[in-house]
């Protein structure tokens, strides 16, 4: 089972609209729409409430 | 209002009465004139400095212990090194009351005074010289020429205890290279020779016996 | 449809533009509370200095054989005071403010005008002026940099109309002279304006590097990031293809 390092992910989208994803929900998504968003760093990722860096995120 | 603002405010408060205030207050005592000698016309007989022969006499009175008296002789001393190819004789009258101790009179503007070239320092005992000379500020200047007649009376700093060109020092430059100059004194800036004077200084138009 | 590569980069480049401006405030505002704290220490030293040299100067006032303190002791304690509280409390409260570097700065003149009076005047005392004005430049702000030199124009003004002879040494001087003095002035401000706008520049071009900095490594820890997702994911499959 692997660690969950985050809670939440919040990705900007193209309309300036945001969505939030909680972990299974985001990597239930296709994996090139979760490429394309954290190489042009448009998703955050949050855990216990505070924002983490993405490396972190995906340990 | 907060204690910040309340300090902040009494602190700009003093500002501005610290500045306007004080600089007004210094201004005023540094534009203070001493009261001026009454000079005799006459270089006076009675004086133990030897009389003008064949050259201008100028002579200094000051207070050792007044601060205005270090600029004065420090002006004395430059006015000296311009006239240095004039003939012109500088005395500086010291003057020193009969009460108190030698060391009284051991004061930077005294030892200034006596590295003058040209100048010899005189310690007056009891002012009595410089009553002669109707001196009663500290920075007093007189100026006899080689006949032993008056030529300026006044002072050589443009403020008290200031350095710096004088009206003073222009016009004893001009009388003794020209014999002419746009005046005959300058306000006297330094403090009161007051009781160290004894006896009184003699009144205006008397021949300064 | 997803993002080109070119339209991500552009975005990029907006946020590290986004980004320089915010760290190049950041860089200024400290250099100038840290200058403010700088010119507090020195005012308080200024003061301690100018009743030690009245003390040393000019301690009394005499007349004959009375004497009473010397309006210059006074001076120096009271009104150095008062010259000193203001600063030192704005560079306290309000540290890296407009006002308080103004207020600073004009101080630091006063201070100027008030050495010359308690050494009478000497020459020597008067390069605290042009000292104070190279000083005021550690704000890489030209508009201190005038207010020092309007303070120093104002006092010879007022003073050149008041007593010219207090500015000049002679009652009469000539009309150009105060041209003399301003021209000094402005020959050390050109220089100080100067440095000051190129100062400016330096800091914004190291705030833009550290902003391309920062991106950069946000990028490639994005970039790791995705790698190490899309390996996870596809482990299984190579692992099932190697058999």
């Amino acid at each position: 089972m692997p660690v969950r390092n985050f809670d939440e992910a919040i990705i900007a989208e193209q309309d300036g609209s945001e969505t939030r994803f909680t972990y299974d929900e985001f990597f239930k998504l296709p994996l090139v729409k979760r490429v394309n968003a954290l190489v042009a760093l448009k998703v955050r990722f949050f855990k216990a409430g505070k924002q983490i860096p993405s490396a972190e995120a995906m340990k | 209002m907060t204690r910040q603002r309340m300090m902040l405010g009494f602190g700009a408060l003093v500002w501005v009465v610290a500045i306007g205030c004080g600089f007004a207050y210094l201004f005023n005592y540094s534009v203070e004139a001493g009261t001026p000698a009454s000079a005799p016309e006459r270089w006076p007989a009675a004086s133990r400095m030897q009389a003008p022969q064949g050259a201008y006499t100028l002579v200094m009175t000051i207070h050792p212990q007044c601060p205005c008296s270090r600029a004065s002789v420090t002006e004395l001393n430059n006015l000296m090194v311009l006239l240095r190819h004039e003939r012109v004789k500088g005395y500086v009258l010291v003057v020193k009351p009969a009460d108190v101790p030698d060391g009284w009179i051991g004061t930077e503007s005294v030892r200034a005074a006596g590295r003058i070239p040209g100048v010899d320092v005189i310690v007056d005992a009891d002012g009595v010289e410089s009553a002669r000379l109707g001196a009663a500020t500290s920075g007093q200047v007189v100026l006899y020429d080689a006949g032993g007649r008056l030529r300026f009376a006044g002072g050589i700093t443009p403020e008290r205890g200031h350095l710096g060109d004088s009206a003073g020092r222009q016009r004893i430059l001009s009388l003794v290279r020209t014999g002419t100059a746009d005046g005959q004194g300058s306000l006297v800036f330094g403090c009161d020779l007051g009781a160290t004077i004894c006896p009184p200084r003699p009144h205006p138009g008397t021949s300064g016996l | 449809m997803e993002e080109s590569v070119s339209a991500v980069m552009r975005g990029l480049g907006q946020n590290a533009a986004g980004r320089t401006d915010v760290l190049y405030s950041e860089h200024l505002q400290a250099r100038r509370a840290r200058a403010d704290r700088m010119f507090a220490v020195l005012m308080l030293v200024q003061w301690a200095f100018a009743v030690v040299l009245a003390l040393l100067v000019s301690p009394y006032a005499w007349a004959g054989k009375t004497r009473e303190f010397h309006p210059h002791l006074l001076a120096a304690i009271f009104m150095g005071g008062g010259i000193a509280l203001f600063p030192v409390l704005l560079a306290v409260f309000r540290p890296g403010r407009l006002v308080t570097r103004h207020v600073i700065v004009a101080s630091q003149m006063l201070w100027s005008a008030l050495f010359i009076h308690l050494t009478g005047g000497r020459i020597e005392t008067h390069f605290h002026v042009f000292g104070s004005l190279a000083f005021v430049a550690f704000y890489f702000d030209w508009g201190v940099v005038a207010t020092g030199t309007i303070v120093v124009a104002a006092d010879h003004l007022i003073r050149g109309l008041l007593y010219p002879e207090s500015v000049y040494g002679i009652p009469n001087p000539e009309w150009w002279r105060f041209l003399e003095h301003a021209g000094w002035v402005v020959f050390e401000d050109v220089v100080l304006v100067w440095f000051c706008l190129s100062g400016l520049k330096e800091i914004k071009t190291i705030a833009a590097r550290q902003a391309q900095v920062e991106s950069l490594k946000e990028s490639e820890e994005a970039k790791s990031a995705a790698l190490e997702m899309v390996l996870r994911e596809i482990q299984p499959s190579l692992a099932g293809g190697a058999h």
